[in-house]
């Protein structure tokens, strides 16, 4: 009796009724596709370039250059501030080493240098214009958003803003940010040394995605002589899997490849799973690459670990319900062939996995249970 | 860097992300105050050695103190558990339990003083079988006991209300470290849905996290526990060449958090995901380093 309604007929009529009025919502600043940049730059790091991508990004230039030249003509000099800022975080962001909230903590960081504020309140609220641009830039990326919001709070809450000199309390906020930025660059290395214990010789990890946290981790792992195979997932439409796997060849660890399908046949061999995460939300679990979730369920049902590392400025104030209760992040997916138009496609580039289905968070302020999240969370945010 | 101060920097990380206490600035202003006064009576030395010697008197009086004051907790939480018990156990109620242990003892015992009448199973907790002096500590008090055998464990369990064991250890993730054979119990608790209770006093409290628990944090003990010497010593003779025999006696079991349904402390009744709070009160973030 009680049947779900066919509602995705009347989501259709309803979206096909309203696309002219999604496109006034958009900032100045905001991306000119619907496509989500984050992933954009992790395609564009990963070397896969699809003909769809490449047409939109040089779309995008041109959207970007051409709003850039209208703010320029307009006389505000906030405008101008906030038109660096950006500019300084795509400088940073090119950089394919670099993860995106660090990008955005040493752009924020330039912009206290090049700050001409005379006075502490001036100051901050130039950050915090600054911050705002940069968030409303993606608004897809957790880690961008959490980085900002945990840098603003880190450099503005301190006993700084009781000197009576603002030069010197000037230094101070650029010694915090310095300081912040160091821990970031830093978390990678901290993260990997505390996760060596749990990787013993002679076991199988599965891993799904390429953060750079895990490929660091499992590079220490080698260099520590550790014996250990890797299975990696095709992680389609990124081809992760691939880049994953000629990484991992290049240190001598062997490496199979699995499809994203053949992840429950070869589980039994497996011992661990590690995955990074692109944010971790207060209930503890994460936000990370199409198909976490899925390894997450076939990890659990079958007693394997599953081991997450992330750094701390990925720690979001979100707390998703179910899978959609997240902002979109939709990313173009080629299928090599032509897909009727009639045909809809799955574009979600992301899935939330609970925390019931995680074991272990590895982070640089220490190896954390999902439960622990929620207090660090608090910590940090206050 | 090397390995071990991976935590140490995890800990100063986590000290420096965190937006300083309205404490610390409080008590930031009478120690900018006292650094200039040490340095400015560096002409006065005898002075200056009367201050390093209170000042070591006084930190070995907190020291001393503090030593005290865990000797105090650590002999006061048989009590403190033992008060709880009255809320946990009901008329009429079969408890299972493993081995011997002191808070156990206590625990059941308070409840047969405050008249609730119940029914003991005391597995007998092979190969030291100190179930069986458990099992008469009990007796002697009143107590309804019946021995069980280890391997009877799954067999009885669906007769039993409530699984209570002692901890040799509690990890920060809420697993337990205890006498071998409660990973057993605790499995078969799971599949019939009884309550699994780890009684724990707080200074048991680890801050590790179990990577490898079998084998990390556990302890071998003889072998002639299990085997009298004379009748398989041609077995363990690995020079004979007719095949070699191994003994294998693990002191300790580990149980995943999934599997503990409460631990009782000295402050209280808590869930296994709780535990590392109570942990981050005991253990400063900067000593941890092992």
């Amino acid at each position: 009796m009680w049947r779900r309604s066919p509602s995705f007929i009347l989501d259709e009529r309803r979206s096909s009724n309203s696309p002219p009025m999604a496109d006034t919502t958009r900032g100045p600043f905001q991306n000119p596709d619907s496509i989500s940049a984050y992933y954009q730059t992790r395609a564009a790091h990963h070397g896969v370039i699809t003909s769809d991508w490449l047409a939109q990004a040089q779309a995008a230039v041109g959207g970007v250059s051409g709003d850039a030249q209208h703010d320029l003509s307009v006389t505000d000099l906030g405008n101008e501030k906030s038109f660096n800022v950006i500019e300084e975080f795509n400088n940073w962001r090119k950089q394919p080493d670099l993860a995106e909230a660090v990008a955005a903590i040493r752009a924020l960081a330039a912009v206290i240098r090049a700050s001409e504020a005379s006075t502490m309140m001036e100051l901050e609220i130039e950050l915090k214009k600054a911050s705002d641009t940069l968030k409303s830039w993606d608004k897809t990326s957790i880690s961008l958003t959490a980085g900002c919001d945990l840098f603003i709070r880190y450099v503005t809450r301190t006993s700084a803003l009781e000197y009576e000199d603002f030069n010197s309390a000037k230094s101070r906020l650029l010694e915090r940010a310095e300081k912040f930025g160091e821990i970031s660059c830093k978390a990678r290395r901290i993260i990997a040394m505390l996760s060596q214990d749990f990787i013993f010789d002679g076991c199988t990890i599965l891993v799904h995605g390429l953060s750079r946290v895990v490929l660091e981790i499992l590079k220490t792992a080698a260099q520590n002589n550790k014996l250990f195979r890797v299975l990696c997932t095709e992680g389609r439409p990124d081809g992760t899997g691939v880049l994953l796997s000629s990484e991992l060849s290049k240190l001598d660890i062997p490496v199979k490849l699995l499809l994203d399908s053949a992840v429950a046949y070869s589980m039994d061999e497996v011992d661990m799973v590690f995955v990074g995460a692109d944010g971790v939300v207060e209930s503890g679990g994460i936000i990370n690459m199409m198909g976490t979730y899925q390894i997450a369920l076939v990890a659990h049902s079958m007693n394997k670990p599953v081991y997450v590392a992330a750094e701390s400025y990925k720690f979001a104030r979100l707390y998703p319900l179910d899978q959609k209760d997240m902002a979109p992040a939709l990313r173009p997916i080629e299928f090599g062939v032509k897909i009727p138009t009639k045909v809809e496609v799955e574009r979600s580039a992301r899935d939330y996995t609970p925390p019931q289905y995680l074991t272990l968070l590895f982070t640089d302020l220490g190896v954390l249970s999902p439960s622990v999240v929620s207090d660090e969370l608090i910590q940090l945010y206050l | 860097f090397p390995a071990m101060s991976a935590a140490v920097v995890a800990a100063a990380a986590r000290s420096t992300l965190r937006p300083p206490s309205l404490q610390t600035l409080l008590e930031g202003t009478p120690e900018s105050a006292t650094v200039p006064y040490t340095s400015s009576s560096g002409a006065d030395s005898e002075s200056k050695t009367a201050d390093k010697s209170s000042l070591t008197r006084k930190l070995k009086h907190d020291v001393i103190e503090g030593v005290n004051q865990l000797i105090q907790e650590i002999a006061g939480c048989h009590e403190q558990i033992a008060e709880q018990a009255i809320e946990h156990i009901h008329q009429n109620e079969v408890i299972l339990t493993l081995g011997s242990s002191r808070t156990v003892l206590e625990f059941l015992c308070a409840a047969k003083e405050k008249k609730r009448s119940f029914r003991v199973f005391v597995a007998e907790g092979a190969p030291r079988y100190q179930g069986h002096l458990l099992a008469k500590e009990l007796v002697a008090r009143g107590l309804q006991t019946t021995v069980i055998t280890d391997s009877a464990v799954f067999a009885m369990i669906s007769r039993v209300n409530m699984v209570i064991i002692g901890a040799h250890a509690v990890m920060a993730n809420g697993g337990v470290i205890g006498p071998v054979g409660v990973n057993m119990a605790a499995l078969a608790a799971q599949k019939h849905a009884v309550p699994f209770v780890v009684l724990a006093g707080s200074h048991k409290l680890c801050p590790l996290y179990p990577h490898n628990p079998e084998v990390l944090l556990n302890e071998l003990r003889s072998p002639s526990e299990l085997l009298d010497f004379g009748e398989f010593s041609d077995c363990l003779d690995f020079g004979a060449g007719s095949g070699s025999l191994q003994v294998v006696n693990p002191t300790f079991d580990y149980v995943p958090p999934n599997l503990v349904s409460l631990f009782i402390t000295d402050t209280g009744g808590h869930n296994p995901s709780y535990m590392y709070r109570l942990i981050a009160d005991y253990y400063s973030a900067d000593d941890l380093v092992m």
